[in-house]
This record gives structure tokens, C-alpha cells and sequence, in this order.
């Protein structure tokens, strides 16, 4: 089996494009090179030495960068869910428990995000994020509210649940301490339940959906332009 | 904070509290783990920063060259083989549906990968990845998947061991310093999660559309109860070789 790429950090800063839920990953606002992995697990980074104080800095505002803008996606998708539950065409009841149950997770994310932000010594994000609001939720919404289609909105639903699974796990290899890695993955796997539950309902009960991938994929990540700090 | 408070189960443990304040700690830890990353720190100095999470580690690692993120990832490996070695035995109790036959084999497939993943990453380590399961789990979950008395029955063992593998990876990312076995432990995880809820929507045939899983399976953050460990399961391995772990 191929060997899963690890995470370097300026894969993490450089990937981008298309500002849509379906691009490469997040980069952070600074423009320094950072030290990237080597394909080990024994030395997972490169060079030897310690780095600068400035790299140093810079990964400090990375790690800040992405939970702020991880904190934003969420919010992103608290307000979808508004949206999803107040569509008249939206009727069945069983998508409406689900969405109400996925959305009050989404509302303990940002808080638990906020707090993990707060710990690192940033200040948390309140808002929801821009590009994604613009370039994925609002146009895809007014797509299924012309077409007054409940399946759009569980596509859509679908779609954001695994942008904000990539994201997080996208983001474990570009934070330092194991306690942050560990807490925003115990967001990401929460996204990932979602995207089961979804996938599961828009395939009436298929149950290959839930799982389909051996490993979480990484390629819905946000892209770079949707980070709160660029 | 989104981590478990701290609990008798030791792999839930609370966040450092040195990380609670400073701006710089992220970046702090960061160095720290630059300098050190990969030039073999002592064991005993790891085991001892992790605080509780320390019993995670193979006894052997206290006391013997090994990284304890390696051996911990041995451990892992063993699990999965454990693990693919039950969804084997699932599917020979003839109590699995048509729908969920073929699920198992593609979860199966996936703890394949899973297991192939952590070999790799165990060879890279300077390790050596085991070649059966983790005994202890083989011999705890083996009488409750043959007993189990129809399709639900034998649905919530898999998705009870699922849950239980989420657990353990979202306690081993308390653990692994190095960014590739983070990362793996962190592409696994969302997946074992997804499973338990694909079990549990077997175990619900019924409704409209078939196959919801309970709510219960959708909490708002994955936690680490029910972590598999090393010291609750030890890392004796299974007599018979599974699969191909490389």
C-alpha cells in the first residue's frame, strides 16, 4: 500500500486555489520557509538544528492562524444549519432531527476551538469564515433553494462535513504540542461522524457510504485563501 | 478546554497545564520538539513528560532503547491485526446479512491499510512491526463475536470495537511527538469513527431511509473512553500470522 504523505508544514502553507471547500489545504499568514517533514517517523523534521527565533514565531502564528480559521469554518456551518432548517422544502423529519443534532455539535466545536485557541495564547475567532460563506454556502444554497431541493442541502451538507474533517486532521501536522493535536482531532473526528450520518441519508441507508475511504482524506481541506489571518 | 478531564482512565488524560497560558508555549514545545525529534531521546524522559499517559507505552520501552512513540506504534499495529483477525471470525459466525458482509470485508480491507500504514512507520522507526494480533484482544472480543446471537447482536460488537479504536487513536495523538505517526494516527481515527456509525446504522434496517445510525453514535466530540491499552491489554501477540502487515 502506498505510504499516506506526511503532513509538512509548507504543504499545509502552500497548497491552494480555488477558494472552495473542495481545494488544497490552509496556509498560514506567514510567507517565511518553514521546516518541512522528511517521510520518517523517526526524524520527522528538517534541519537538525533548532530553528531560528523567527521560525520559531512563524510557527507560533501558524498554529494560531489555524485554529482561529478551523473556529471560523465551524461557525460557517452553525450558520448553514440555520439555513438548511429553515427551507420550507426541507420536510422530512428525520433530516431535520439530524441536521438540529449536527448543528448543536457544530455550536460545541466553536466553543471547544475558542478554548483550545484561548490556550495557545491567541484570541479566538468569532465570526464565520468569509470565502467559504461566499464561494460554497451561499451560491450552493441559493442553487437548492431555486431548485427547492432537501438532496442539495444534504449534498452540501456532505461537502462541508468533510472540508471541516480534512481541515482538522489536514491541521495535525502543522501543530506542535500532542494536547493540541489531540483536542482538535477530537473536533474532526466529531465532523467525520457527520459526514457519515449524511452520507448515509442521502444514499438511503447505503451503508458502504459511512466509510468509503481508508484513510481520511486530506484533499477537502480548506484552501489557503480561506484562512482568517492572510 | 475540549480534552477529558482527568479520570481513572488514565488514556483520557487532562491537557498539560503548562500549555494553559503563555502565548509562546505552542511555539516553545515546537522547538523543544525540533531539536530533540529524532536523535533518540530517552524513553523514561518521554514516558515521564506524558505524565499518565505514560502506561499507554509497552513496558519493554520503559527500560530498553526504544522510542515509546515506535513501540506505541507496534502496540497499534498489533491491534489492527487483532482486529482484522475478528472481522475474519465476524464473517465466518454466518450471522452477518448480505448488506453487512460485504461492509465488513470493506472495513476489513480498511484496518488492512491501517495496519500496512503503522508496519511502515514501525520499519521507518528502526522498529520491528509484528506479523499477528494483539492476543489479549483476540481473546477478549473473539467469545463475544461468536457469541453473538443474530446480525444487531454481532453489529454492536463491531461497532463497540470501532468506537473503542477511535478512542485509542484520539489517545495516541497524546503521545506521538512526530509529525508522520501524529498524522496517521489522525487519518485513521475519522475513519474508525465513520465505522461505528456505519455499524450502528446496520443494526437499524428499518425506517425511512433504512439504515440511521442512533444519536448516540454523533456526540459532539470524539473522546478517549474505552481506549484500548497497552496496560490493559499488554502486547502479546497472537501464535498465528495475519494477513500481511507490510
Amino acid at each position: 500500500m502506498k505510504r499516506s504523505t506526511p503532513t509538512s508544514r509548507r504543504q499545509f502553507l502552500v497548497l491552494g486555489g480555488a477558494a472552495t471547500a473542495g481545494a488544497a489545504a490552509l496556509a498560514a499568514c506567514s510567507s517565511t520557509p518553514v521546516v518541512q517533514s522528511s517521510g520518517t517517523a523517526a526524524s520527522t523534521v528538517t534541519p537538525a538544528t533548532a530553528p531560528t527565533t523567527t521560525e520559531a514565531a512563524d510557527l507560533v502564528t501558524n498554529s494560531e492562524s489555524i485554529l482561529r480559521t478551523a473556529t471560523s469554518l465551524e461557525a460557517s456551518i452553525v450558520a448553514f444549519y440555520d439555513k438548511m432548517l429553515a427551507a420550507a422544502y426541507l420536510t422530512d423529519p428525520a433530516a431535520k432531527s439530524w441536521a438540529r443534532t449536527i448543528q448543536s455539535n457544530h455550536v460545541a466545536h466553536v466553543a471547544a476551538l475558542k478554548d483550545l485557541t484561548r490556550s495557545v495564547g491567541a484570541k479566538p475567532y468569532e465570526k464565520t469564515n468569509a470565502q467559504v460563506d461566499a464561494f460554497v454556502i451561499v451560491p450552493k444554497l441559493a442553487l437548492a433553494d431555486k431548485a427547492r431541493s432537501a438532496a442539495d442541502l444534504v449534498s452540501l451538507a456532505v461537502e462541508l462535513e468533510e472540508a471541516a474533517a480534512s481541515t482538522m486532521t489536514l491541521a495535525v501536522g502543522s501543530l506542535g504540542l500532542p494536547s493540541t493535536r489531540q483536542s482538535i482531532m477530537a473536533v474532526g473526528a466529531g465532523d467525520a461522524r457527520h459526514h457519515a450520518v449524511w452520507n448515509l441519508y442521502g444514499s438511503n441507508g447505503d451503508l458502504a457510504s459511512a466509510a468509503p475511504d481508508a484513510m481520511q482524506s486530506l484533499r477537502d481541506a480548506l484552501p489557503s485563501t480561506a484562512s482568517v489571518d492572510a | 478546554m475540549i480534552v477529558d478531564p482527568p479520570s481513572a482512565d488514565p488514556s483520557s488524560a487532562s491537557p498539560d497545564a503548562s500549555t494553559a497560558s503563555s502565548p509562546t508555549v505552542e511555539g516553545t514545545h515546537r522547538r523543544r520538539l525540533l531539536v530533540t525529534a529524532g536523535t533518540g531521546l530517552g524513553a523514561a524522559a518521554i514516558a515521564g513528560a506524558l505524565g499518565p499517559l505514560g502506561h499507554l507505552l509497552p513496558a519493554a520501552a520503559a527500560s530498553s532503547d526504544e522510542s515509546p512513540e515506535i513501540a506505541l506504534a507496534t502496540f497499534l499495529t498489533g491491534i489492527e491485526l487483532s482486529v482484522i483477525d475478528l472481522y475474519d471470525l465476524a464473517g465466518k459466525t454466518g450471522k452477518l446479512t448480505a448488506d453487512t458482509t460485504s461492509l465488513a470485508k470493506t472495513f476489513r480491507q480498511h484496518h488492512q491499510a491501517h495496519s500496512t500504514e503503522l508496519a511502515s512507520l514501525v520499519t521507518d522507526g528502526g522498529g520491528t512491526p509484528p506479523t499477528s494480533g494483539n492476543a489479549a484482544l483476540t481473546a477478549q472480543e473473539t467469545p463475544k463475536i461468536s457469541g453473538a446471537a443474530d446480525a444487531t447482536a454481532l453489529a454492536n460488537v463491531l461497532g463497540a470495537l470501532e468506537d473503542s479504536l477511535a478512542a485509542t487513536y484520539l489517545a495516541s495523538l497524546r503521545v506521538f511527538v512526530s509529525s508522520a505517526l501524529a498524522s496517521t494516527a489522525a487519518q485513521i481515527l475519522p475513519v474508525d469513527a465513520q465505522q461505528a456509525v456505519a455499524w450502528s446504522a446496520a443494526t437499524n434496517p428499518g425506517g425511512n431511509p433504512p439504515h440511521q445510525p442512533a444519536a448516540s453514535e454523533v456526540p459532539p466530540l470524539q473522546t478517549t473512553d474505552g481506549a484500548l491499552t497497552v496496560a490493559s491489554l499488554g502486547t502479546s501477540l497472537s501464535p498465528t500470522t495475519t494477513g500481511t502487515a507490510s
